[in-house]
């Protein structure tokens, strides 16, 4: 997420073209706080009941029952459409962010 | 009689053998889970409203995806709050 923040121009572009959700099944309370903490420019959603990240096949159960979303990125493009998936998101890997402000400006182009 | 007790006598003994070594193989292993496999490209994204949160706090509205449509959109599904990446 850090790398959301300090690059987000970079990796986004236009802010009035592209919206940037990140989701995770936390209460939407510590979502906040832990934005308002770190600043982060992204809008937080809470899928606390794991619904829609079993919808985009993003959760995994763990053997002690508790469900998790994997670090699975879609693009969408502005017609709705999945346009790029990456599945896993390799957060360390520095040309993830390279292929995902590719894949942001591929979408967003007429 | 004195066959008959000797194989008699065998049988019990292999009978002894065979129970321990048997109880000894390991359980198999349960079967993981199976990797969830995400949307592909080309797939309309479904739809979704759910409770939002900015670093301003709490949103007053859920955001609906659909309400997005005519912009690019970034889902980033992650592990935690608190986590990295």
């Amino acid at each position: 997420m850090d790398a959301y923040r300090d690059q987000y121009a970079q990796l986004f572009g236009d802010t009035s073209k592209v919206k940037v959700f990140a989701i995770s099944v936390d209460p939407d309370t510590m979502q906040a706080a832990w934005a308002k903490e770190k600043g982060y420019p992204v809008t937080f959603l809470s899928d606390s009941a794991a619904v829609v990240g079993t919808k985009y096949g993003s959760i995994r159960a763990l053997s002690s029952g508790l469900v998790l979303d994997n670090r699975t990125l879609f693009v969408i493009d502005p017609s709705g459409k999945i346009a790029h998936v990456m599945a896993p998101f390799r957060e360390v890997d520095p040309t993830a962010y390279t292929e995902l402000a590719e894949a942001v400006k591929r979408a967003s182009s007429p | 009689m004195r066959i008959v007790g000797k194989v008699f006598s065998g049988v019990l003994l292999a009978g002894l053998v065979a129970v321990p070594v048997g109880a000894q193989q390991p359980a198999p292993a349960p079967a993981a889970p199976p990797a969830p496999t995400p949307l592909a490209v080309g797939t309309m994204a479904p739809d979704f409203t759910l409770p939002a949160s900015t670093m301003a706090g709490l949103s007053a509205k859920p955001v609906r995806l659909g309400d997005y449509r005519g912009k690019t959109v970034v889902l980033a599904f992650f592990f935690r709050a608190r986590t990295k990446g």
